[in-house]
Order: C-alpha cells, then sequence, then structure tokens
C-alpha cells in the first residue's frame, strides 16, 4: 500500500465509521460541551485539583421503594445537579466519607513522588471496598516520554491487582473501589481468603512495581511519578441489596463526584444459549450502566450503544460478575451473549440524583 | 440550537459573544473533526466524547485564540487522545473473543483490515498517519497539532508506514488473499 493509496483507504474509513455512526449532532454536541464545562468548574470550584479522585466503592441503600424490574421509567427531564457529597482530605486527596451504609473505615495518601503507599486498619467486617489510585494529572508530553506505569495493589501480602498503561500514554488512575463477585456474601468471602479478619489489623498497600531500566525513560517516569499521589480508602460494602434474580446492586452510586440513583434494572434469561437486553433512552443524559450476568457459565458478551459495538467483554470468576460502570452518554444499550441456557444477563441503568 | 451559556450556578466572567462563534464553529467544522476522532479511537462512542472533551477545553480560551480554531481544537483533539485515559469497567475485561460470528461483505472487510491494522500502531503514530494521510496536513502543520518537533513527525510516519507495509492484515490483501 503506497501513500496514495492509504489517502484512499483511510477517507474510505472515515466514510464508513461516518456512516455507520453519524454522530450526536451539533445540538446534542453542543450540550455534551456544556455538561463537560460544568463538571470542570464544578471540580475546580470543589477545589479538587487533582483530575483522577477516590470514588466510593459501594453505595446506599436508599429509601425504600419497589424497582420496576421489566420496565424502567426513566424521567424525561434533565435532572438538576446533585448534591454535593462529603468528603474528607488527605495530602491534597479527597476521600468520600461515605453514605448512609457505607462508611470510609481508614484512608491514606502518599506524599506526591512516592513510589508506595500502606494503610493499616482494623476491618468492621471482612464485607469491605477497597479503593487504591493513583491520583494526579500527568503533563501530556512528560506523559509520552514515561511511557507506562506499573502499580501492584496489595492485601495482606496478596497481590490481587496489577495495572498498567495500555500502550505507552495511557496511565493507570484509579477506578472504582474494588469489591468481588456480584453479592456481599461473595465479596465477604473473597476478602476472607486474603487474610481479612474482623477485627484483627490488616494492611493494603499500592505501589509502583517497577521503573523502566532505560536511562532517560526511567528520568521521565520519576518525573511523572510526582505529578501523581498514591492513595488507598476502605469502605464499608453494606450498600447493595438484591433487585431481583440474585443479582444485587447499589441503589445509589458515586461517580465523577455526583451521585446517580437506580432508576431500572432489566433482565433477559438465557434460552437457546443467548440473550439480549435492550434499554432504551429516551433522551440523551448523563448516565452511569451497569450491566452484567448471574447464574449463567462464563464466556464473552458484546456490550452495544446505540447500534455501535462497544466492547466485547468476559466477565472475571465463575458464573455471576459484578456490574460494569460507565459515565457516558448512552441512549440505547444492550447487552448480548451467548452462553448455555440458564441465568440471566442485566443492564441497569443510574441517573443522576436531583 | 442549544445555547453555549455559562451555567447559571457556575458563572464567571467572560466574553458574551464568545458563545455565538464557537457554536458556529460547532456546527459547521464538528462533523469534519468527529471523522479524525473516529480514525484516532476507533470507536464512535470514544471519537464523540473526544471531540467534545476537546472542544470543552477550547471553549474557555475561545476568545483568546489568535490563529485557527480549527487548528486550535485539532492539536487539543491529537493530544487528548494521545495521552487520555479512560476509566475500566468494574468486574470486566475486554476481550477479543466476540460471542457471535460476525459476517462481513467485502467493502466492510477492507475497512476493517485498515482499521486492524491502524489499531496495531502506537498512538502517536496512528495520530501522525491519520494527520498527515487523512486531513493532509503539511510535516510542519503535524508537528504543531501534535506538539512536537518536524524530526519527530519524519521518524514516526516512517515507522507506522513501515509496520502499515508488513501489518498481516494489509499485507494479504495486497497479494490478492483475504482472511
Amino acid at each position: 500500500m503506497n501513500t496514495d493509496e492509504l489517502r484512499s483507504a483511510l477517507s474510505n474509513l472515515a466514510d464508513e465509521e461516518q456512516g455507520m455512526f453519524p454522530g450526536s449532532g451539533p445540538d446534542a454536541r453542543l450540550a455534551g460541551v456544556v455538561d463537560k464545562v460544568r463538571v470542570s468548574r464544578r471540580r475546580r470550584l470543589a477545589g479538587a485539583t487533582v483530575a483522577s479522585l477516590v470514588v466510593v466503592a459501594g453505595a446506599v441503600t436508599f429509601a425504600s421503594g419497589v424497582l420496576d424490574r421489566t420496565s424502567p421509567t426513566i424521567p424525561t427531564s434533565r435532572p438538576a445537579d446533585p448534591r454535593a457529597l462529603d468528603t474528607v482530605r488527605d495530602h491534597g486527596v479527597l476521600f468520600y466519607k461515605g453514605l448512609p451504609t457505607d462508611r470510609l473505615v481508614a484512608h491514606t495518601a502518599a506524599a506526591p513522588g512516592a513510589m508506595s503507599a500502606t494503610l493499616s486498619f482494623v476491618p468492621p467486617t471482612s464485607n469491605i471496598a477497597l479503593t487504591a489510585v493513583a491520583a494526579g494529572s500527568i503533563p501530556p508530553r512528560l506523559a509520552a516520554a514515561a511511557g507506562p506505569l506499573h502499580l501492584a495493589v496489595l492485601v495482606n501480602g496478596h497481590r490481587i491487582l496489577e495495572t498498567t498503561g495500555q500502550d505507552g500514554q495511557r496511565w493507570p488512575f484509579g477506578d472504582t473501589g474494588t469489591t468481588f463477585g456480584s453479592t456481599k456474601a461473595a465479596n465477604a468471602r473473597a476478602w476472607a481468603g486474603y487474610g481479612l479478619v474482623p477485627g484483627h489489623p490488616s494492611a493494603v498497600a499500592i505501589r509502583v512495581s517497577n521503573l523502566v531500566q532505560d536511562g532517560a525513560r526511567r528520568t521521565a517516569q520519576a518525573a511523572a511519578l510526582r505529578h501523581l499521589q498514591l492513595a488507598l480508602a476502605v469502605y464499608t460494602n453494606d450498600a447493595p441489596h438484591d433487585v431481583g434474580h440474585g443479582v444485587e446492586l447499589p441503589r445509589l452510586r458515586i461517580w465523577e463526584d455526583r451521585l446517580f440513583e437506580l432508576v431500572g434494572v432489566r433482565f433477559a434469561s438465557v434460552v437457546d444459549g443467548q440473550a439480549s437486553v435492550d434499554l432504551a433512552v429516551p433522551h440523551p443524559g448523563d448516565l452511569v450502566v451497569s450491566s452484567g450476568s448471574r447464574g449463567v457459565l462464563p464466556g464473552p458478551f458484546t456490550v452495544t450503544r446505540n447500534g455501535i459495538t462497544r466492547a466485547n467483554l468476559v466477565p472475571h470468576g465463575v458464573g455471576d460478575l459484578t456490574g460494569g460502570g460507565s459515565g457516558e452518554r448512552v441512549e440505547r444499550l444492550s447487552v448480548h451473549g451467548v452462553r448455555k441456557d440458564g441465568g440471566v444477563i442485566f443492564v441497569a441503568i443510574y441517573q443522576p440524583q436531583s | 440550537m442549544t445555547v453555549l451559556r455559562e451555567p447559571d450556578d457556575l458563572a464567571e466572567s467572560g466574553p458574551t459573544t464568545r458563545g455565538d462563534s464557537f457554536e458556529s464553529f460547532v456546527l459547521h467544522r464538528s462533523p469534519a473533526l468527529l471523522r479524525t476522532s473516529l480514525l484516532l479511537t476507533r470507536d464512535a462512542q470514544l471519537a464523540e466524547d473526544l471531540l467534545q472533551t476537546a472542544l470543552a477545553r477550547a471553549w474557555s480560551r475561545w476568545s483568546r485564540i489568535d490563529r485557527s480554531h480549527e487548528a486550535y481544537v485539532r492539536k487539543i483533539l491529537v493530544n487528548t487522545y494521545s495521552t487520555w485515559w479512560r476509566r475500566k469497567w468494574n468486574g470486566e475485561s475486554p476481550t477479543d473473543r466476540p460471542p457471535e460470528v460476525v459476517h462481513h461483505d467485502s467493502d466492510a472487510a477492507a475497512g476493517d483490515d485498515l482499521r486492524e491494522a491502524l489499531a496495531r500502531l502506537p498512538r502517536r503514530q496512528r495520530a501522525v498517519v491519520v494527520l498527515r494521510f487523512f486531513e493532509d496536513l503539511s510535516e510542519l502543520e503535524t508537528a504543531e497539532a501534535m506538539d512536537c518537533t518536524i524530526g519527530t513527525v519524519k521518524s514516526q510516519a516512517s515507522k507506522a508506514l513501515a509496520k502499515l507495509r508488513v501489518d498481516p492484515a494489509l499485507h494479504q490483501d495486497s497479494e490478492g488473499g483475504r482472511r
């Protein structure tokens, strides 16, 4: 393929991509920009100088009420900005204090540039959620020069998680807190397996697992690290509760400093090796979406948004998986998988709580 | 048409005419930038999000931009893309094993081959390819967009083209075969 052929092929590919997905259109795009500006302002006003911050792992069982499990009702008007969430600051890093049923057990943040952080705590229960983050924002040039940074998370000496940049420019900032399995019982069993005993001291650590040996890149990585703060927080994980079919989900979630309320879950049984859940959202909006399965054999499934394949995913563990979260705009989302008969897959929608 | 204005509860002083020209830009030029974003991200949702992110970053400085707005937004778009990190889904991992067989027609397959080949390029090489051979930017313009030197553009383009020439998807294509 010469460069002229490449030009032509790229143009054709762009046509093809745009034909499949014409985009949001100027109106929706402008609305999206407004939202992003608003979120950015809110963060600045909140004094959140770090770009990637701590998000509470669990959420809370909120007001009682019957969840519509078959026909989610999603408000057609745009909700007001959600209430502010209480935080506590540690070395400049903000941690959420928690919600009525999920509380902050312990937290720590290392100084910028530190290569590790350790948190000792006494768990009140083995049903906990762990947040481990590298908070901060690395200047683009430095990030490009430094390449991937490897982080390891250890619990009582067990390495439970290792993250890295994807292709040299992606950085392993923290995500929502880590829990295991789709139920509180499964989560508690998993943490117990890592030596967590209620009432007895435990220790979690996050550390840079290695810096590269190459001189220039090593210098860049060390410089990049000075823009990051390693931080840890442990929360109780009492919020998830059964929303049907044995699936436990929190009624409230925190996402990017906002509180989201569960407004609907739709299930589909796996029949003849297939199941598909399709949940239409009548208006664009900021939504957090969870999807997952319960009681089916492990295997890949596809998440489709607005007719475009978003990802092929394979759940961790056997049978059950915790729903994933996404802060993206979604108008129509479906989960499609091919499994053996039995079990369900689901899509859950969270909308900002006004 | 959505009117871009300061959120009421977050209002700051700023040029009141800024929104109009910005809206015009989004209306007329963002579709073209979306194509670039699509080629960079290879994902429709990510492409839209990347474009909106770049526009949001440009908006706050809109009235102070002293050169081509499009070049400015493109520069933000490319640099944001190069360093972007997105939240991962909890409890799930990406897999290259789709749950069902997808049947392609020949045109789609050709696009898929190039899409796959581009996906195997490191981000900055992919960006150089898109800017140089899709946007038809000069080496100088590409260097400005990527915030690097012309030498870097040349070397990244050379490496990218070398990889594309031996990429299995495109290589088989040129030999008359197709997977």
